[in-house]
C-alpha cells in the first residue's frame, strides 16, 4: 500500500508541475465554463447541471488520454527516450503496485479537476434552486466515467511505447466505445446488446439523480479489468 | 551511401504501408457495398458480381503490399520459397475475413442456417488450414519461442477475466441485485410512493396479478424505455404475486394482436390482468407510475364510486367542453380514478342519493332555496362529504354552508403585489405554498403550481368546534386581499373594503375530529370504531374556476390537487399521493432568470477568472522549475 501510495504520490505532483496538468485542466475548465454560461444566458434556463454533465462526457473522452498517455508509454520511452520501466520492474515493487499507483496518481488529478468544476453548482445555487441530490449523483457518475476513461487510456499506455499511439488510440477505442451504444440501438434485436459495452448505457441514470448498485459495479468491474489487462502487458514484458 | 540506401527503404516501406491501408480499406468497403446490396434483398446482378472482383482486387494488392512489409517477419528464412506465397497466404488472410463477414451478416439478418451458409464454413475452415499450412514456419518458431506460453496463459486469463466481468455485469448483478439503488432527486421521482407500495402489498397469493408493459424498445424508445423497465422492475419486487413483463408490439405477436385489436391505443400502456384469469384486465395509456398503479387499482377494486355535481344554480358544466363554463376535464380525471360523476337537481328531489360518495358544487352563481340546504346540511350530518368552488364575489350564499363546518369564505378579491410591480393581471396568481396534509404534500416536494384566476380567502372559525381544520394552498407574502363590500354593478367594478396582507388561505379542508377514547378504558384496537365512514368531510377552494376546462393541465395541478381532494374526501386514499410524477415538471419550477448584469458576473467567475487563475499557475510553476 505504501508503494501504491508512493507512485500516486510522485504521479500526481507530476501534473501539477508539467504543462500537461495545467493544460488539460484550462482546457476542462474553458470548456465547462463555455457551456455553463451558453446554458445559463438562455431565456428559459432551468438550475440543472444536466447539460453541463452531458457535454463533459465528450470533452473528458478527448482530454483524458492526454493524461494516461504517459502513464506507462511514457515510462517505456521516456521523456528524452530513456525509458524508467527497467528501473520500475527491477525495483521491490509488483505490477499490481505500480499500475494502482498509476491509476489512483492520475484519478487523484481529477479529484482535483472535478473540485475546481464545483464552482458551476456554487454559481447556480447563487441564481436559482437546482436539485443538489441530482446535482452529488452527477458528479459521482462523472467519477466512476473519468475512472473508467482512466482505466482503459492506461491499458492502452501499457500496450506502447509511444505516448501519441497512445493517446490516439485511447481517444479512438473510447469513442468506439462510446458509439456502441449508438450501434445496438440502430441495430435493435441481435445487435442490442452491443449497448450495454458503452459506458453511455451506465450513465444516463446519474444524470438523472439516480445511483444503482449495477451501474457501478459495471464501472467498477471494467476498472478493475482494464487495470487487470494492464498489470498483465507489464508482466509480460517480463518475460521478452 | 548507406543514407540513401537506408532513405530508400524506408520510403518504400512507407509507400508499402499507405499501399497496404489503402487496398485494404478499398477491398473491405467493397465488400461491405456487397453485404449492403444482399441485406437490401436485391437479386444477384452485374453489380454485385462487379464489386466481388473488386474486393479480389484490392485485396490482392493489399496482400502484395503487406507481404513485401511482412515478409521478414514471417519469413524467417529468407529466400527458401518465392514471394508469391506469402502473398497468397495474405490474400487468404483476406478471403477469411470476407467470408467470416458474410457469415456473421446471415447470422444477424436471422437467415437459417442452409447451403450457402455451410459452403461459407468449409471455405473458411479450408482458408484456415491453408493459412496453416503456408505459416507453418513462423508459427512453429512463435510458439517454441521463450515466453509465449507465458503470454498465451496471460492472454487466456485477461479473457477469462473480461467474462467474468460479463458474466457478473449482465446477467447476474442486473437480475439479483438491480433493485439495489439509491434515489438523490429531491422529490423522489424514482422511488415508488407509499400508496403504491400499499397497492402492491394488497394483492394476494390467490390472485396473482399480472402487470404488461406495452412499449416499443427499438432506437427511438430512448432512454424512457430504459426508465419504464426500471419502474416495472420496482414494481415487480414490492410483491410477490406481481408479475411484471414487457411486450414490444413491434417484436411479441400477442401484443401487436392487442395493438390491432384496438385495444391498446397508444404506446407506451400497461395492461394489468389477474394471471389465472387474463381476460380479467384494466388497460391504461402511459406507464408512468400513476399510470400503472391506477391500472392495478381498477383491477382489485372494479367498483366505482359515485359523486353528484349540484346544478340548477348555473354551476360549472360537467359535460361542457367550454372554457369558462365547464369542467369537462375535471370529469376524465375523475372517469380515469373510477368514479362516476352524475348531475344532480336537489329541488326536485327529497334528499341527496344515498349513493353518494361525495356531492360537488363548482361555482354556483345563484342562491339554491332554503330546503335544498337543508337536504345538504341533512346529508352532510350523516356523513356526508362536500367539495365547495366559491367565486370571489360569491353571491350564492354557499359561504355559509362552508362556515358551518368551521371555514370562513371572505368575499374578497386576493391580489399579487408581484404581479403589480411587473405589470401582470394582478388577480392571477399560482399556488405553490401547500399545507401538511396528504392531499397535496407530494406536489410540494416536486414544487409543482396551481393557479388562480382570481379568489376569495378562508380562514379558520376560532371555535371551530368538532372540526379539525386544515390550510391546504396558501399564496405568497406578496399577496395581499382587498375586500368585497358591495356587489359588482354592471360596467363598475366591486366596491372594496379593508386590506388584509398575505400569505392567504385560498383552498382549506375540514373534517370531524377522532372521538378521543374514554379515559378510563384502555385502548383496544379491536373495539374502536371506524371514524371514517361517519366523519364528515368538507373542502373549499376559494376560487369558482378552480376546475374550469380553462386551465392548462400541462402546467397547473388544479385538477391533480382537487382529484385528490375527492379521493379523500370519499376515503379512496390508494389513490393519493401517485399523481404526476413528472421530472420536466420539476426543471419548468427551477427556472432561471439571470439579467444582463448577472451573467457578465457568471462570465467573469466561471469562465475567465478560473482559466487565468489556472494558465498563470501553470506559467509560475513553470518559472520556478527553470
Amino acid at each position: 500500500m505504501r508503494n501504491v501510495l508512493s507512485i500516486a504520490r510522485r504521479e500526481c505532483r507530476a501534473y501539477f508541475t508539467s504543462a500537461i496538468g495545467y493544460v488539460v485542466m484550462a482546457a476542462f475548465i474553458a470548456f465547462t465554463g463555455l457551456i455553463f454560461f451558453l446554458i445559463v444566458s438562455q431565456p428559459q434556463a432551468v438550475a440543472s447541471m444536466d447539460g453541463v454533465f452531458r457535454n463533459l462526457a465528450i470533452l473528458l473522452v478527448m482530454l483524458l488520454p492526454l493524461l494516461t498517455m504517459r502513464l506507462l508509454a511514457g515510462e517505456r520511452s521516456g521523456d528524452q527516450g530513456i525509458g524508467t520501466i527497467e528501473l520500475l520492474l527491477t525495483s521491490p515493487i509488483t505490477e499490481w503496485e505500480l499500475v494502482l499507483g498509476k491509476f489512483v496518481g492520475s484519478l487523484l488529478y481529477i479529484f482535483a479537476l472535478l473540485a475546481v468544476s464545483l464552482i458551476y453548482p456554487f454559481t447556480l445555487g447563487r441564481i436559482g434552486d437546482p436539485d443538489l441530490g441530482t446535482i452529488f449523483a452527477g458528479y459521482v457518475g462523472l467519477l466512476f466515467f473519468c475512472g473508467y476513461c482512466l482505466a482503459f487510456g492506461l491499458f492502452l499506455s501499457s500496450l506502447t511505447n509511444s505516448q501519441i499511439v497512445a493517446a490516439i488510440s485511447s481517444i479512438v477505442g473510447l469513442l468506439v466505445i462510446w458509439l456502441s451504444k449508438f450501434l445496438g440501438e440502430v441495430g435493435g434485436g441481435k445487435l442490442g446488446w452491443l449497448a450495454w459495452w458503452s459506458f453511455m448505457d451506465h450513465h444516463e441514470d446519474f444524470w438523472r439523480g439516480l445511483i444503482t448498485f449495477s451501474d457501478c459495479a459495471w464501472y467498477l468491474s471494467f476498472i478493475f479489468f482494464f487495470l487487470f489487462a494492464a498489470k498483465q502487458m507489464i508482466a509480460s514484458s517480463r518475460w521478452r | 551511401m548507406a543514407n540513401d540506401t537506408t532513405r530508400a527503404n524506408a520510403s518504400g516501406h512507407t509507400g508499402q504501408l499507405v499501399g497496404g491501408i489503402v487496398a485494404s480499406f478499398v477491398a473491405f468497403v467493397t465488400l461491405v457495398l456487397v453485404l449492403v446490396k444482399q441485406g437490401q434483398g436485391a437479386a444477384w446482378a452485374g453489380a454485385q458480381t462487379g464489386l466481388l472482383v473488386g474486393f479480389a482486387l484490392a485485396a490482392a494488392v493489399a496482400s502484395w503490399c503487406w507481404n513485401s512489409l511482412l515478409a521478414p517477419v514471417l519469413e524467417p528464412q529468407e529466400g527458401r520459397r518465392p514471394a508469391w506465397v506469402g502473398t497468397v497466404g495474405l490474400l487468404a488472410a483476406h478471403a477469411l475475413v470476407a467470408v467470416l463477414l458474410l457469415l456473421l451478416a446471415g447470422a444477424g439478418a436471422g437467415a437459417a442456417w442452409g447451403k450457402s451458409q455451410k459452403l461459407l464454413a468449409v471455405l473458411a475452415l479450408a482458408l484456415v488450414v491453408a493459412l496453416v499450412a503456408i505459416w507453418r514456419q513462423p508459427l512453429k518458431a512463435w510458439f517454441s519461442a521463450r515466453g509465449t506460453l507465458l503470454q498465451l496463459n496471460a492472454g487466456l486469463v485477461t479473457v477469462l477475466v473480461l467474462g467474468v466481468v460479463f458474466l457478473l455485469n449482465y446477467f447476474i448483478v442486473p437480475r439479483r441485485l438491480g433493485w439495489i439503488k439509491k434515489d438523490f432527486t429531491e422529490a423522489k421521482y424514482y422511488t415508488l410512493a407509499e400508496q403504491t407500495i400499499n397497492v402492491l402489498k394488497s394483492v394476494t397469493k390467490e390472485k396473482p396479478v399480472e402487470l404488461i408493459a406495452m412499449l416499443s424498445t427499438d432506437q427511438f424508445a430512448g432512454a424512457g424505455s430504459h426508465v419504464i423497465k426500471q419502474r416495472l422492475n420496482d414494481f415487480g419486487k414490492q410483491s410477490a404475486y406481481v408479475k411484471v413483463t414487457i411486450w414490444d408490439p413491434n417484436l411479441d405477436y400477442e401484443a401487436k394482436k392487442l395493438y390491432e385489436e384496438g385495444v391498446v391505443s397508444a404506446l407506451p400502456a400497461v395492461i394489468a390482468r389477474y394471471k389465472d384469469e387474463p381476460q380479467t384486465r384494466e388497460v391504461v395509456t402511459g406507464a408512468e407510475e400513476k399510470d400503472i398503479t391506477k391500472a392495478l387499482l381498477k383491477l382489485l377494486s372494479p367498483s366505482s364510486r359515485k359523486v353528484y355535481v349540484l346544478s340548477g344554480h348555473g354551476e360549472l358544466d360537467p359535460d361542457s367542453a367550454d372554457p369558462a363554463n365547464g369542467m369537462a376535464n375535471f370529469k376524465t380525471v375523475l372517469e380515469t380514478d373510477r368514479y362516476e360523476l352524475a348531475k344532480l337537481e336537489l329541488f326536485k328531489q327529497a334528499a341527496v342519493p344515498s349513493d353518494a360518495a361525495a356531492l360537488l358544487i363548482a361555482r354556483p352563481k345563484s342562491a339554491p332555496d332554503e330546503k335544498e340546504l337543508q337536504k345538504i346540511e341533512a346529508w352532510l350530518a350523516g356523513g356526508g362529504r362536500l367539495l365547495l368552488c366559491l367565486d370571489p364575489d360569491d353571491k350564492s350564499g354557499f359561504g355559509k354552508l362552508a362556515e358551518k363546518y368551521g371555514i370562513v369564505f371572505h368575499r374578497a378579491d386576493v391580489l399579487d403585489q408581484m404581479q403589480i410591480m411587473f405589470g401582470g393581471d394582478p388577480q392571477l396568481f399560482q399556488g405553490m405554498d401547500y399545507g401538511e396534509h396528504e392531499t397535496v404534500s407530494f406536489f410540494k416536494n416536486v414544487r409543482q403550481r396551481t393557479v388562480f384566476f382570481g379568489a376569495g380567502y378562508l380562514t379558520q372559525q376560532t371555535a371551530a368546534g368538532d372540526y379539525q381544520l386544515t390550510d391546504l394552498i396558501k399564496t405568497s407574502a406578496s399577496s395581499f386581499a382587498q375586500e368585497i363590500t358591495a356587489p359588482a354593478k354592471p360596467g363598475q367594478p366591486a366596491a372594496q373594503g379593508a386590506r388584509t396582507n398575505g400569505p392567504l388561505t385560498v383552498a382549506m379542508l375540514s373534517s370531524t375530529k377522532d372521538p378521543e377514547p374514554p379515559k378510563d378504558e384502555p385502548k383496544d384496537a379491536a373495539k374502536a370504531p371506524e371514524p371514517e365512514k361517519t366523519r364528515i368531510r368538507v373542502a373549499v377552494f376559494a376560487d369558482g374556476d378552480f376546475l374550469a376546462n380553462q386551465i392548462p393541465a400541462n402546467q397547473f395541478i388544479n385538477l391533480n390537487v382537487a382529484g385528490n381532494i375527492v379521493a379523500w374526501l370519499t376515503d379512496n386514499t390508494k389513490a393519493l399521493g401517485i399523481r404526476a410524477k413528472d421530472p420536466s415538471q420539476d426543471m419548468e419550477n427551477r427556472k432561471i432568470t439571470a439579467d444582463a448584469k448577472t451573467i457578465r458576473w457568471i462570465v467573469i467567475l466561471t469562465l475567465f477568472l478560473p482559466v487565468l487563475l489556472i494558465f498563470g499557475a501553470g506559467v509560475a510553476v513553470q518559472i520556478a522549475r527553470r
